[in-house]
């Protein structure tokens, strides 16, 4: 934070104290570190936090700047109407704003994240919601004194106008009816803006978390983000959960002011591609996407939502794909077990990693929840075929195997595997180099993927590290910790 | 812990600095580690469970000392990195703090009240907010 954002902020406590004098034996003598240890202890007590910070303005301090102001939640909009009434007053002139009589407070610069719960749609006193046109489903009724619409707009903006240390903003139980204001504007427009007064420096926003109401799937909208979009230039990284993205939808709405959305994620999120009922329309990247350069893709619901990756690149500027290898579409179910569907993936993965085309911007793909390696096998002392082979080959190899899947995986620049949490057992055969431990032992030949040494992956890994020897692969295991690495050069 | 205060893993005899420790803490910090010799603590990362296990009985009776040896005796585990005991410490802290109004926490803490009534009326008035959290 900046020495001039924190310049000109309301204070409560106006007067300047000496500090007490403690014994070098007591509470408040404590080195920080271990009086934040006994706090950490009470930090989801609120009301104990509460009468300990009116106890004395050192307790107050270090738990507003701590606990209290640091992690917004608002459980409904009533609370947050209730804060804002105190700490930020609604901006009503940069004149009254120069005379300091609607400056926010204090406690405003120590908010790192913000999560507004349930946030009030327009009108929201009689809303009835048609499902197909059958019957009506009443959404939630508001009380009175609820903070109406245009209010919680007028907080909000406020809030992210005068929070510069604001790193999340969390906004989940959106209801279908949520939305900002659509008016996205441009301060940047007018010539005085551009020409005479001192550009606004650029805003950055690390996290925008946004979840549809439970048991709803929401069409994703620009008016979801748009009040977010007018004050800050860059986010992060923007995560959906639960929502449809509706190609045809995103791409009709234009957007005047530069965003740059770097990592889109979206999680159990639905993808409607339009570009089969027009076919003979370009297909276009939308405003609000065209500068993502990472689209992460978790619990993926349908085999259609892969269409996100064409909806994405259409931008050019797709960098790197994340991808959850724990979605239910990649497994075919029987009764007592779960197998994945190499006949159907590989493909796909041949085709993402190709790096020709739409995918040439490629550089990275990461599998995450990765837990295939209980698949590997092999027949010993035959040479599988290269990848050049096999692309000249007439006759098709089969392409349902692991190995396969690895050896496609091998085109791309940059491959990152992160293991599933749970340890999968990975080999039984000694014959191809899984020599360790006691053969006596029925046990001995069975490896789970923790144990293993560079050797042994090595000949695990064995199609992707020959299939490319440019591809840098990276292991990780659940907690990110390297596990094994190849990289291009060596 | 003596492997704790030889990070340079000297392995002829070394001195093991405890200046500001007073005898009869050490000696409280030494039964301690002799009650807990055999005692297995939850994993240093694992935060969740270092947080939500309870203050054992005999800890509990341990640390039912006047607030200066409790603190001598936190501040002599922190120094010689003896987690367990430190939590132990801080959990008894924060038991003593629940359930007190701010007028009760200053009696039993002995922290001087350093605000004025208006300052504490605003206080009250700035964090109405919370008290739904």
């Amino acid at each position: 934070m900046r020495k001039y954002q924190l310049m000109g902020r309301k204070k409560v406590v106006l007067r300047t104290r000496g500090s007490v004098d403690y014994a070098r034996y007591h509470l408040l003598s404590l080195p920080y570190e271990i009086l934040l240890q006994i706090l950490d202890q009470i930090k989801d007590d609120i009301r104990a936090l509460l009468n300990l910070s009116l106890s004395c303005f050192k307790l107050n301090t270090i738990i507003n700047k701590t606990y209290l102001y640091k992690n917004l939640t608002f459980k409904n909009p009533y609370q947050f109407s209730k804060f804002s009434q105190y700490h930020l007053p609604i901006v009503k002139s940069s004149f009254s704003r120069k005379l300091g009589l609607d400056e926010s407070s204090s406690k405003i610069n120590y908010i790192q994240s913000v999560h507004l719960i349930n946030p009030p749609p327009k009108d929201s006193s009689n809303y009835k919601t048609s499902i197909a046109g059958s019957y009506g489903v009443e959404t939630n009724h508001r009380t009175d004194n609820q903070l109406n619409y245009s209010h919680f707009i007028q907080s909000f903006i406020s809030l992210l106008n005068e929070a510069f240390g604001l790193k999340t903003i969390q906004i989940s139980e959106i209801s279908p009816h949520f939305t900002f204001p659509d008016e996205i504007t441009n301060n940047d427009h007018n010539y005085l803006t551009r020409h005479i007064k001192r550009p606004k420096p650029k805003r950055v926003l690390p996290n925008l978390i946004l979840k549809g109401q439970t048991g709803w799937t929401l069409p994703f909208k620009v008016s979801h983000i748009s009040s977010i979009i007018n004050i800050y230039d860059t986010i992060e990284n923007l995560s959906l959960y639960n929502f449809v993205i509706n190609e045809s939808k995103l791409i009709e709405y234009s957007i005047q002011k530069p965003i740059s959305i770097i990592t889109l994620t979206l999680n159990a999120c639905l993808f409607l591609d339009s570009s089969s009922k027009k076919q003979n329309c370009k297909r276009i990247a939308p405003d609000v996407f065209s500068q993502t350069s990472c689209l992460q893709l978790f619990n993926i619901q349908t085999v259609q939502d892969l269409s996100a990756i064409d909806f994405v690149k259409l931008n050019s500027k797709l960098l790197c794909i994340v991808i959850d290898f724990d979605s239910k579409i990649f497994f075919e179910f029987n009764s007592q077990d779960k197998h994945f569907n190499f006949s159907r993936y590989n493909n796909f993965f041949k085709l993402i990693c190709s790096g020709q085309g739409g995918y040439s911007t490629l550089q990275e793909i990461v599998l995450l929840n990765f837990d295939l390696f209980d698949c590997y096998g092999h027949i010993h002392n035959i040479r599988e075929p290269t990848l050049d082979e096999q692309d000249d080959n007439w006759i098709e190899t089969p392409t349902d195997k692991f190995h396969q899947l690895l050896s496609h995986l091998s085109r791309t620049k940059n491959l990152t595997i992160i293991l599933k949490e749970t340890e999968s057992v990975v080999h039984k055969c000694v014959k191809c180099g899984f020599t360790t431990g006691d053969r006596d032992d029925p046990f001995s030949d069975v490896k789970t993927i923790g144990t293993l040494n560079r050797t042994e992956w090595s000949i695990l890994l064995d199609p992707l590290l020959s299939g490319n020897k440019k591809c840098n692969v990276k292991i990780l295991d659940h907690s990110l910790n390297s596990v094994y690495t190849r990289l291009s050069d060596q | 812990m003596i492997n704790d205060l030889n990070p340079d893993g000297l392995t002829e005899d070394f001195e093991v600095p405890t200046p500001n420790v007073r005898s009869s803490v050490l000696a409280k910090v030494l039964e301690w580690c002799e009650h807990h010799k055999h005692t297995v603590f939850p994993d240093d990362d694992d935060e969740d469970a270092k947080k939500s296990a309870p203050v054992d009985e005999w800890d509990r009776n341990f640390l039912k000392v006047d607030q200066e040896m409790l603190y001598e005796i936190m501040l002599a585990a922190n120094y010689l990195n003896i987690r367990p005991l430190l939590d132990a410490g801080c959990k008894t802290v924060a038991e003593m703090i629940r359930n007190k109004s701010p007028e009760e926490l200053r009696r039993t803490f002995n922290i001087v009240n350093d605000f004025s009534p208006e300052e504490e009326a605003a206080i009250r008035r700035e964090n109405e907010w919370a008290e739904d959290r």
